[in-house]
């Protein structure tokens, strides 16, 4: 005689964990370079005010919020309308090879690991941005896997606005 | 090469060949359908290929509830709303597309509002946003190159906001695809010859750009080999109804090929000169495929040198190098747009499209913000699509 | 065989339209040191030539084209020249710069400067060569826009000339002079030559070579300028790229940008008209003074013709204050002001003051913010003095007179405000309000520091006397050298302690103890440059001391034109409402700044100059 058993699934913790400390990085590094990389800036400017884009991993989360106000870019922890513009991630094991990173931003979307909800002209803004931020952040080795062309951005500005990224940009956020 | 991960869906089912259209009542029948609307446009009734598809009805019990034939040629909110309108007073209960991109695309955004019952569209605009099967829905192909007929997306301009809605749903698939050599022998050469080029975009597109996958490749090679075959009988000799055939077939394989693996820079580029200067999206594509090749080659050389098989036959497939056999397809497709100039005098550059220069800059900042643009094989920047623009005017 | 000059040739000709004659002024070395070149110098000949009071249109008033000592020497961005004359717009001096090819010309025709005098009995064109000065019939060219009569006047590519369109003709008060594509814009200095009947000015240049007296040095510095040029950010990628508008952008998110009539300070619009934007979109490539190296000026694809893309000011103040963002319909405005030869920051102002006294019902017109229809037709109907646009040719200060509405009449002595909203740069409104010419944003420029650089904060007064003083000093003498001011970035902020110290250390000491900042400011290429060319010896002290010696003695003639504390000061709408898009509501708080200015400018509590600074400064004795 079988018996029959329901399963309620438990959680990733791990992953979950290591999703959101990406996700705050990810925010503040988009809050510094947004005022420091003229590209970026050039790219927000065609964002009205109090425009909101978020990123969120279905379906639980975690979530990360960032908004358009007094014309700069800043992460905020919640708002109360629909965000103009969201990535949702299809699951955390998706979430977690694009954010760690392990898989690029085209790659995540031509295996369908995510969906983009909201006007497709600023999603494509985003990625732009989003490839100059990981610039930044990551050495050439890693940025090859992630994207189809690396930024092209001054050796000296890449290296020290990474080194002002890490020691002050990350705790001040501008 | 397989992908880490692929996913491919293409539930419509496919009728082809002679008579095909007589088919319909029957297969309405399997839907459980038995007053269908009729959505169409002008061209389609003007071209009298409406009554080819009247007359299939006859003999066969079922009503057609209504006929819209106003579809504009670029598929809009309010038009939906009416066609929509007319739908629920004459109780209908399926809907059937017949002719090109617009009135299919405005078909399915029927079919949202009816299913739904709903009048608003903006409400499920963007991906993924539909939760239950659509009413049954037929879509009778006349144009041999959108492949519409096979296609989850609906691009649907919404007036009120001046924006371009756009729907992605697999339950905007249709339930039936007719192909039936009869509705597209009308055409003239050089709209058979823009719609035959759409088509192998579409294909080639899917075949290097980065969602390909074993499945579309299969779907997009054929069709290739299909439109290369058949597109200058075509073009030539319009009643030739086996090449007509032919290109239709091509014309919805390589719509489920791009449906399942989408396009690139070609099409972003296509889009962007349609959005400002009204250059004909197959012309377009007959325009920029050269360029958005060329410009793609380093990253695209192995797949399109697999594709001068499909295009140019085994020997000369055989007689080039490996190495040489993505340059040698630009090549014969260029040779191929030259032959269609000639025939049927299809533009080869935008300024014969009708582009001036002063509009380059704009079709390029709307290119690189088009959503195609993602699955392109290499990035593009703005600088970038001027060089491309530039080349191609 | 081309001769040469070392040096200066110090050799200005003073022409007399009245009676046909010329003759030659010769500089002594003396004036040189005190005053430079170009706008100092200028300044200095009318100071001794005309009496206070004169009018503006009157035989009485003249205009002094004045190249600088650079200009010749291949220095960089030397391609500059000055012209000084009573403005019929504000009623006092007004001293106004320009990129087009007269200045060369006229340098290597060998002269360091031209003033023009009395008034011609009929339409005339005025003919330069290195031998003296010709009067021939201007008859034939009256009428024409700037662009056809410069076209049929030019034959020779030796040849340049400054010109006047149909505004200048039409004695619009905000009529400019053009020199090619370029302008001497501000201050309405064509209506002086209309009132003349001077049509045109044409100089035959290329007789001499102009040579540095330490050639070797020269290149030296030459070199070093070209080098901070190519490293700043600011010269040699935003400029470079993007032109002037490339401060749209930055403007927008500080919520500066003048939009309706400066009554907000962003639009979330403004980016379709930004610099970037009008790159990408138009296709644009270069288009310059010359020399130059920094290359800010740009033509692009606009509906199908090559034209110069609209520098910032014109695109915000023709376009966002108007409400417009149609990069095309804007480009369209500035052509038609470029033609009928108007400055677009005064016609934009003007229109905006109009578009809103029309919605307030006090003057009767159809214009309407956001919509650009009429536009076109009005800016010729004030070209041409027609119906309501000849009211409107008198400027918003006039119009607000006449009509009301002087609250948001946005212009300081008469003269329309640029595109940055004091409210979000409180040291730039004490600049805007202490300027000599009035509201113009190139006095001090305070803004950069404010809102470009972040290295002072925007709304707060501390230092900002200090540094609206200091960067009057330096502009003035950058001017009168002439080299382009937007070197100022790359001389000021790239030598070595500048550029090495990091921006919050920058920005503590600057707010802390603006004068030892300032102090330690290195900005000496710019008085090696001028030893160089010269020969005479001056420390980056004294260069500072005569720039302050040049904006002192603009004072000086205007104060006894009238000018007292009563007009430093900013619209009303500035310094009462604030901005509809600033949270903080902020205004702008300027008498606080504005005593500690007096005091340290050496003027009294009135505004007026003291007369032991005057002769401390070498001015009168």
């Amino acid at each position: 005689m079988s018996s029959i058993k329901s399963y309620k699934p438990g959680r990733k913790w791990f992953k979950t964990i290591v999703c959101k400390v990406v996700m705050v990085i990810l925010g503040r590094a988009f809050q510094v370079f947004s005022r420091h990389d003229h590209e970026i800036k050039n790219e927000i400017a065609a964002w009205p005010e109090g425009f909101t884009l978020e990123l969120n991993v279905l379906p639980f989360g975690p979530r990360l919020l960032i908004l358009k106000e007094d014309g700069k870019i800043r992460t905020v922890g919640e708002i109360d309308e629909k965000p103009e513009l969201s990535v949702n991630f299809k699951n955390i094991e998706s979430a977690f090879l694009i954010l760690t990173p392990l898989m690029g931003v085209p790659r995540g979307f031509a295996e369908h690991r995510f969906i983009v909800i909201g006007d497709v002209a600023k999603a494509m803004a985003f990625t732009r941005c989003l490839n100059r931020i990981l610039a930044y952040l990551y050495p050439d080795f890693l940025c090859r896997n992630l994207m189809r062309r690396i930024p092209e951005i001054n050796f000296m500005k890449r290296m020290s606005k990474r080194l002002y990224f890490y020691t002050i940009g990350i705790v001040t956020g501008s | 090469m397989l992908p880490s991960y692929y996913e491919f869906y293409n539930p419509v089912k496919i009728i082809s060949g002679s008579k095909a259209l007589d088919n319909i009542p029957y297969e309405l029948e399997l839907l459980n359908a038995k007053r269908p609307l009729v959505v169409t446009d002008k061209g389609v009734e003007n071209a009298g290929l409406m009554k080819v598809f009247l007359d299939s009805f006859k003999n066969s019990g079922i009503e057609i509830g209504g006929i819209y034939s106003d579809v504009p040629p670029d598929s809009s909110n309010s038009v939906v709303k009416a066609i929509a309108k007319i739908y629920r007073e004459k109780e209908c209960d399926s809907i059937i597309a017949v002719g090109g991109g617009s009135p299919i695309d405005t078909a399915k955004g029927v079919n949202i509002l009816v299913t739904e019952n709903s009048n608003d569209l903006m409400e499920f605009e963007g991906a993924d946003r539909l939760k239950k099967p659509l009413k049954p829905f037929i879509v009778v192909p006349t144009t041999a190159g959108t492949g519409s007929e096979a296609t989850l997306v609906a691009v649907i301009y919404n007036e009120e906001k001046n924006v371009k809605m756009e729907f992605i749903s697999g339950y905007l698939l249709p339930n039936l695809a007719v192909i039936d050599p009869r509705m597209t022998e009308t055409m003239p050469p050089k709209i058979t010859a823009a719609t035959g080029m759409d088509a192998l975009t579409h294909a080639v597109e899917a075949f290097t750009c980065l969602q390909k996958n074993p499945i579309s490749d299969a779907y997009a090679f054929s069709a290739i080999k299909i439109i290369s075959h058949n597109i200058l009988n075509a073009v030539k000799n319009g009643k030739d109804q086996k090449a007509r055939l032919n290109m239709a077939n091509a014309a919805t394989m390589a719509g489920i090929a791009f449906s399942n693996s989408m396009v690139g820079a070609v099409h972003a580029l296509g889009h962007s000169a349609g959005a400002v200067a009204k250059v004909p999206h197959g012309v377009a594509m007959s325009v920029f495929l050269p360029h958005g090749l060329e410009y793609n080659l380093e990253k695209i050389k192995d797949s399109l040198g697999e594709l001068l098989l499909a295009l140019s036959g085994p020997e000369i497939f055989a007689a080039t190098p490996k190495e040489k056999r993505a340059l040698k397809f630009i090549e014969d497709l260029r040779r191929l747009q030259k032959q269609l100039f000639d025939e049927a005098s299809l533009p080869m550059t935008l300024k014969d499209a009708g582009v001036t220069e002063d509009m380059l800059g704009t079709i390029a900042t709307k290119a690189i913000n088009d959503g195609a643009l993602m699955m392109n094989p290499e990035e593009m920047s703005h600088e970038d699509a001027m060089k491309v623009l530039k080349k191609a005017f | 065989m081309t001769e040469e000059i070392i040096g200066t040739s110090n050799k200005v000709l003073e022409v007399d339209l009245s009676s046909k004659t010329w003759s030659i002024y010769e500089v002594s070395r003396q004036e040189r040191k005190l005053y430079i070149g170009a706008k100092g110098l200028g300044l200095k000949l009318l100071f001794d030539r005309m009496k206070p009071g004169v009018d503006p249109l009157g035989e009485e008033n003249m205009i002094a084209v004045m190249p600088g000592v650079l200009m010749g020497t291949n220095g960089v961005c030397s391609g500059r020249f000055h012209a000084v004359s009573k403005s019929p717009l504000t009623n006092i001096f007004n001293t106004s710069s320009c990129g087009g090819p007269f200045g060369m010309q006229l340098k290597t025709a060998g002269w360091d400067g031209l003033i023009i005098k009395g008034r011609c009995r009929t339409h005339t064109i005025l003919k330069i060569d290195k031998k003296g000065a010709y009067f021939e019939d201007g008859e034939s060219f009256w009428g024409l826009d700037t662009e056809a009569v410069q076209e049929k006047l030019l034959k020779d590519k030796k040849e340049a000339a400054l010109v006047i369109g149909p505004a200048g003709e039409n004695g619009v008060k905000f009529a400019n002079i053009a020199s090619g594509h370029r302008f001497l814009g501000r201050g309405g200095l064509g209506a002086v030559m209309g009132s003349k009947n001077l049509k045109g000015v044409v100089v035959k240049g290329g007789d001499y070579k102009i040579v540095p007296v330490n050639k070797k040095k020269f290149d030296k510095w030459r070199k070093r300028g070209q080098k901070y040029i190519n490293q700043n950010e600011m010269s040699s990628y935003l400029l470079r790229n993007f032109g002037t508008n490339a401060n749209l952008n930055l403007n927008n998110s500080a919520n500066i940008l003048p939009v309706k009539n400066f009554t907000s300070g962003r639009h979330d619009e403004a980016y379709k008209i930004s610099g970037e934007t009008i790159k990408d979109v138009h296709d644009t490539s270069f288009s310059t003074c010359k020399p130059c190296a920094i290359l800010c000026g740009h033509k692009g694809n606009f509906k199908g013709k090559k034209v110069s893309v609209p520098e910032f000011e014109s695109v915000s103040l023709l376009g966002s204050n108007l409400k417009i963002f149609d990069s095309n319909l804007i480009s369209g405005f500035n052509e038609i002001c470029s033609k009928m030869g108007m400055d677009t920051i005064s016609a934009g102002g003007t229109l905006a003051w109009i578009m809103e006294a029309s919605e307030k019902g006090i003057f009767e017109s159809d214009l309407k913010f956001g919509s650009p229809e009429g536009i076109e037709d009005f800016l010729y109907d004030i070209a041409y003095s027609r119906g309501k646009g000849a009211e409107a040719a008198l400027g918003s200060r006039e119009l607000s007179r006449k009509y009301g509405g002087e609250d948001f009449a946005i212009q300081v002595k008469g003269m329309e405000m640029a595109a940055y909203d004091p409210r979000g740069a409180f040291g730039h409104g004490l600049g805007y309000a202490v300027a000599n010419r009035g509201a113009c944003h190139l006095s001090a420029y305070v803004v950069a520091l404010e809102v470009f650089f972040g290295l002072l904060k925007p709304d707060s007064v501390r230092a900002k006397a200090d540094f609206v003083k200091f960067f009057e000093d330096l502009t003035c003498g950058i001017n009168s050298l002439q080299t382009c001011q937007f070197t100022m970035y790359s001389y000021t902020l790239e030598p070595l302690l500048s550029k090495y110290t990091p921006n919050f250390i920058l920005n503590i000491l600057m707010m802390n103890m603006p004068k030892l900042a300032i102090s330690l400011i290195d900005f000496s290429l710019y008085s090696k440059i001028f030893t160089s060319v010269t020969g005479i010896k001056m420390s980056m002290w004294g260069f500072r001391r005569a720039g302050e010696r040049i904006h002192m003695l603009e004072r000086y003639m205007n104060t006894r034109e009238g000018i007292s504390r009563k007009d430093d000061t900013l619209p009303a709408r500035m310094l009462e409402e604030p901005n509809e898009t600033d949270k903080d509501k902020k205004i702008v708080p300027l008498e606080k700044m504005l005593s500690s200015y007096y005091r340290k400018r050496g003027y009294d509590s009135n505004g007026i100059p003291l007369k032991t600074k005057l002769k401390k400064l070498k001015i009168a004795s």
